[in-house]
């Protein structure tokens, strides 16, 4: 607790919460159902940080079989390691080539999948912003930074 | 001193039991949501805000030592279903071998730095290491009904560990602002006290100020 009677999340890498300057005029009480959309706000934004993560390994791996997939391409025919589980497996390029492709269309549905629960989570968002600045108004800091 | 002691712990006690109200499906406290400062102040059996807040800081404390190890939880079973998710695949593929009658090449990690060429015949038994040193034999079938019933776990515990976080931020989230509105509570009511005093030493005449006026 600062000695302006600021009070701030505890957290400072997560700063979304109240910050109420006691001296600024309208004191609006907290009712139930503003508690509960503050806690949607902080729920969701876990989700939405969760969510950018797995996005990115997701990508990653994408472009890992980009990569894979190229350097098949320019093969000259003759046997491939598969790195299936821990093993290098011998396969035809042929094999290679059609597991590299099927993983890949597996992570790009997983990657429109989280960016459609990433916009749906930004909308709601965007929407509990709404009413609890409304609400609250520079009582409350719903930033990430 | 011993009977102060036991009303200060009685005190302890009863404010805990206003602190919480109710568990979720595993035992993690839910948070009461304060309705109004000074009627919960009451309920507490008027002790200092400090007191309060304190209560609530040593809650807070909790919940936060819990998310930690919850996260670490969740991060190891992350890491645990795509591993098992691998070895499925894996069997799945030496079932196919198996079908279409071939043999396997692979090179497998025979040491932290050296691939040792095999020839893997297919026959319908694959080992798998169970941890603890133990590993076991199964055909096929039985490797993907072990591998399955794990993954299937995995998973549910991610869902409810997940869950469980959830429950958790919002107890933290509500005990914050609880912190909160608690400390802006106080700090009115000393500046309303303030006031009062204030107007009550003007309308009470000038008694001398103790400026430090020296005679």
């Amino acid at each position: 607790m600062s000695t302006t009677g600021v009070m701030r999340e505890v957290n400072p890498s997560q700063d979304k919460g109240k910050a109420k300057t006691p001296d600024e005029a309208p004191d609006v009480e907290v009712r139930k159902e503003d508690q509960e959309m503050i806690n949607e706000f902080g729920r969701l934004n876990n989700q939405y940080l969760e969510l950018d993560e797995d996005l990115a390994y997701l990508k990653e791996q994408l472009e890992k079989l980009d990569d894979a997939v190229t350097e098949l391409m320019v093969g000259v025919g003759g046997p491939v390691r598969l790195s299936l589980g821990e093993a290098f497996m011998d396969v035809s390029e042929d094999y290679a080539t059609e597991h590299c492709e099927r993983k890949q269309e597996q992570l790009q549905a997983k990657v429109e999948e989280l960016g459609r629960e990433k916009g749906k989570i930004a909308t709601r968002q965007m929407e509990l912003k709404k009413v609890l600045y409304g609400r609250f108004g520079s009582s409350i800091n719903l930033e990430n930074s | 001193m011993a009977a102060r002691d036991t009303g200060t712990m009685e005190q302890n006690v009863d404010i805990q039991k206003h602190l919480s109200v109710g568990k979720n499906p595993r035992g993690i406290p839910t948070a009461t949501f304060i309705e109004d400062v000074g009627a919960f102040l009451q309920t507490l059996g008027g002790v200092p805000v400090e007191t309060a807040i304190g209560a609530f800081n040593e809650l807070y404390g909790k919940c936060k030592t819990l998310e930690n190890s919850l996260g670490r939880v969740k991060l190891s079973m992350k890491a645990k279903i795509p591993e098992i998710e691998k070895t499925l695949e894996l069997v799945h593929v030496l079932e196919g071998k198996q079908a279409e009658g071939e043999a396997l090449t692979t090179h497998y990690n025979l040491a932290d730095t050296i691939y040792a060429k095999a020839e893997v015949a297919c026959h319908g038994r694959v080992c798998l290491w169970l941890g603890a040193n133990v590993m076991l034999e199964y055909s096929y079938e039985e490797a993907k009904g072990v591998l399955e019933t794990s993954l299937r776990n995995a998973k549910e515990k991610l869902k409810t560990t997940n869950e469980d976080l959830e429950h958790l931020k919002n107890q933290t989230t509500t005990i914050e602002v609880n912190m909160a509105r608690l400390f802006n509570y106080d700090v009115k009511r000393r500046k309303a006290l303030r006031q009062e005093e204030g107007a009550a030493d003007k309308t009470g005449g000038g008694k001398g100020r103790g400026n430090g006026n020296p005679k």
